[in-house]
């Protein structure tokens, strides 16, 4: 069986439209394809903070001083413009810094309800339209009822293929290691969406054809949960601790690809709609739908044991481990909560307790 | 480990012993306190928890009593049982690294189930942790939560926006106390609410003088006392004396020579002794950020839209504008050569923007210290070596 194909030609951002970081899966990229800009996920990497604490605080969330660090030497100096959302105090604070010290020539930040009334809805709604707006204005550009439909339709295809591809994980058949699916849907968030479905699309067709090889997951099953893992390098250390990796509820996982925009009615509404009620993160009211997620995850891919990964002062996901730890010790679900900087470096202090996981699994 | 009702027993025995040795306004305010802490305690009152941002007149207008979480962690702080809590939290998986305001009264809450309300309010004007605590008490005491989403400018139709959730607030208070909402009790708290700010700004107006005949921590802490948890009549009455003693003690004279005049910078850590060591350095804080008067005066016959547009001028919503516009403003009317941001361990709303401000006030010649602590529990702050910051950075400021 063939490869997944990273080449340039599918899994490259179109250089010929200008180019709009985003950092949030909150953010409605739709609206952004639909403007016919291309929009690139900002990831961290995996070194260590060197200027960013000289702008923001050591006990700021691992994941903005990252970026911010990244920002400040110039490496996103191409960006056409940056694209918030109000997530937390902490990204509502990056968006200040990043206006005042990275003057990319265009930022917005969207105000994001953290539930879903009637009012929160409409207010939405209109901070949508404004982010449209804003847009428009900026790239001299109309959006479009049907450009935004479009977009739409091809955002709901990435998410349709990338859910078919992790599902594969759910039966005995056949099942791809969480370091061959991560990158995939990593990989989606910087694309041209159009040819990045290309390939996704063939990719599965021949997995189709080949639903008799044998299943490569190992024993036990485990569920990560947590708030951002961007790189594939933390789930590929992961399993060479032995971990098998069969689900992510994470913002870059499949916490952020569910659920799909409604084609129907009202495109700002049905936009609107899937970015309340999709699966939500610890930022979101109403935590009892993260778990339920959670369980829903748990049940679909025969999950034998979860971890829980945060980042060094995350506070959402920091406040909403106690509810999860609680929940699943009700239910008698093995866990293990661990907490980093996003980097690899300090997973590897964690290999030890990992790997004490495991084997109380195998025993389990 | 005590318990939130041993705590508030404590809390009553220190106020009351102290107003009836020294009644000043200040000391009567927090025994007034103290007896609502009692009252709270009864379970024959209804009860509302919510944030230090949310106005309590629309509460007390039910005749419900308000349960601040910031409160609760100061009085927890005031008899120095914060660790008990803290610790209460860890053994629930609570992280460390999570805000300590929040931890304590959490902390309180999971230790017991005293206190239970008929519902919770949270808000999105402050802080991240501030909302996930009204999560875990939802949980713990199954009650209902209503979240206030602010938005970041103040508008006509941000106005609109938080007056219509006011208004479903007022639905869900009326349910839950059978009582209809009474428009013209809550014009009535809101007018009270309009004199103590006159008041306040009488007082701010004392300290904008050069030398300041008044300075000191003091007034934050007396008006952040009536804010949450005393209201109407009582409030009014506690505010007007201390007003009073303000007039008489500056006409006693300045305590000491000013030499330096310093804003303070986001919250006041529970450490009185560093207050005074500024003081016997000669460096007056004549200005502080927390409980500064941000917001115009309430218009009472449109009581509810009134407490939605002031919850809109909040100045710890949205962009750092907001908040820097107020420390700008603050610093060029009570003309401070310095300021000192108090940054509260891994809280992202106010260390976030410290570069900004920094670089800001730089811009107006304005001298920056940030010193970091902790704003809820004493013991995690080391004194002396904050004694020796400020000690550093007043010398600056005088040379």
């Amino acid at each position: 069986m063939g490869q997944f194909s990273f080449d340039n030609r599918y899994c490259n951002p179109d250089k010929e439209k200008p180019q709009i970081g985003y950092l949030c899966s909150y953010t409605p990229i739709e609206i952004i394809v639909a403007a016919g800009l291309q929009p690139i996920k900002l990831n961290t990497r995996d070194e260590a903070i060197k200027q960013a604490d000289g702008y923001t605080h050591n006990t700021m969330c691992a994941y903005v001083r990252q970026i911010l660090d990244i920002a400040l030497e110039g490496s996103y100096d191409q960006l056409a413009g940056v694209i918030f959302v109000n997530s937390c105090d902490a990204m509502r604070r990056l968006h200040d810094l990043w206006r005042y010290y990275i003057k990319t020539g265009f930022t917005h930040i969207i105000e994001l309800p953290r539930d879903d009334t009637v009012s929160k809805r409409a207010f939405y709604i209109k901070e949508l339209n404004t982010f449209a707006q804003k847009l428009e204005e900026r790239f001299s550009l109309k959006i479009t009822d049907d450009n935004l439909w479009g977009a739409i339709r091809l955002i709901n295809q990435t998410r349709r293929l990338l859910l078919e591809l992790s599902r594969l994980r759910e039966g005995n058949h056949y099942s791809l290691r969480a370091s061959e699916i991560f990158p995939i849907m990593l990989a989606s968030t910087k694309s041209d969406p159009a040819r990045f479905n290309e390939e996704l699309e063939r990719y599965l067709e021949e997995i189709r054809k080949d639903l008799s090889m044998q299943d490569k997951t190992r024993q036990p099953r485990v569920l990560i949960t947590g708030s951002i893992i961007d790189r594939g390098d933390i789930i590929e250390l992961m399993e060479d601790f032995g971990l098998s990796i069969v689900a992510e509820d994470l913002c870059t996982g499949l916490r952020g690809i569910g659920q799909l925009v409604a084609e129907r009615d009202d495109p700002w509404e049905a936009l609107a709609e899937r970015y309340l009620e999709r699966a939500p993160c610890a930022r979101m009211k109403g935590l009892e739908q993260r778990l339920k997620f959670i369980y829903q995850l748990i049940g679909d891919y025969r999950v034998n044991g979860v971890i829980s990964y945060s980042l060094k002062f995350c506070d959402p996901e920091l406040m909403f481990y106690p509810f999860l730890k609680a929940d699943l010790e009700n239910k008698a679900i093995p866990h293990l909560h661990l907490e980093g900087d996003g980097t690899t470096a300090s997973l590897g202090q964690l290999k030890t307790r990992i790997q004490a996981f495991i084997e109380m699994l195998t025993k389990g | 480990m005590a318990s939130l009702r041993e705590v508030y027993q404590e809390f009553y025995q220190i106020a009351e012993a102290r107003a009836q040795r020294k009644p000043f306004a200040s000391n009567l305010a927090l025994w007034e306190m103290a007896k609502n802490c009692q009252r709270q305690l009864t379970g024959n009152e209804p009860l509302v928890w919510t944030r230090c941002t949310f106005p309590q007149e629309l509460i007390w207008s039910f005749g419900i009593l308000p349960v601040y979480a910031e409160m609760v962690t100061t009085i927890i702080g005031h008899v120095k049982k914060s660790p008990d809590f803290l610790m209460e939290t860890e053994s629930a998986g609570f992280s460390t690294d999570s805000c300590t305001v929040q931890r304590t009264s959490l902390g309180g809450i999971l230790s017991d189930s005293y206190l239970k309300p008929v519902l919770l309010i949270g808000s999105t004007d402050f802080c991240e942790d501030g909302m996930r605590f009204f999560e875990h008490a939802s949980r713990h005491y199954q009650t209902e939560y209503f979240l206030l989403e602010v938005p970041p400018i103040c508008s006509p139709e941000s106005v609109d926006y938080v007056e219509e959730q006011l208004r479903s607030i007022i639905a869900k208070l009326s349910q839950a106390t059978g009582k209809p909402f009474d428009q013209e009790k809550l014009k009535g708290l809101i007018r009270c609410s309009n004199q103590i700010r006159a008041i306040q700004l009488k007082i701010e107006e004392w300290k904008r003088q050069v030398p300041a005949p008044i300075y000191g921590r003091r007034e934050d802490d007396f008006f952040g006392l009536l804010n949450m948890g005393i209201c109407g009549k009582v409030a009014g009455e506690l505010a007007s004396k201390y007003y009073e003693e303000i007039v008489a003690r500056a006409a006693q004279g300045l305590r000491g020579a000013e030499k330096i005049r310093l804003m303070w910078l986001y919250a006041l850590p529970p450490v009185p002794k560093v207050f005074e060591f500024l003081e016997e350095l000669g460096a007056h804080l004549v200005a502080t950020e927390q409980n500064s008067i941000h917001w115009d005066e309430m218009y009472e016959n449109e009581p509810v839209r009134a407490l939605a547009k002031k919850i809109c001028q909040s100045r710890t919503i949205g962009p750092i504008e907001n908040r820097l516009r107020h420390i700008i403003r603050m610093a060029k009317d009570y003309q401070v050569d310095g300021a000192v941001h108090f940054s509260h361990f891994s809280c992202a709303y106010s260390v976030g923007g410290i570069r900004i401000i920094r670089d800001e006030l730089a811009r107006q010649g304005i001298s920056f210290l940030n010193l970091d602590g902790d704003c809820a529990v004493a013991q995690h702050n080391n004194i002396d070596q904050m004694r020796e910051t400020l000690e550093s950075f007043v010398e600056r400021l005088t040379h």
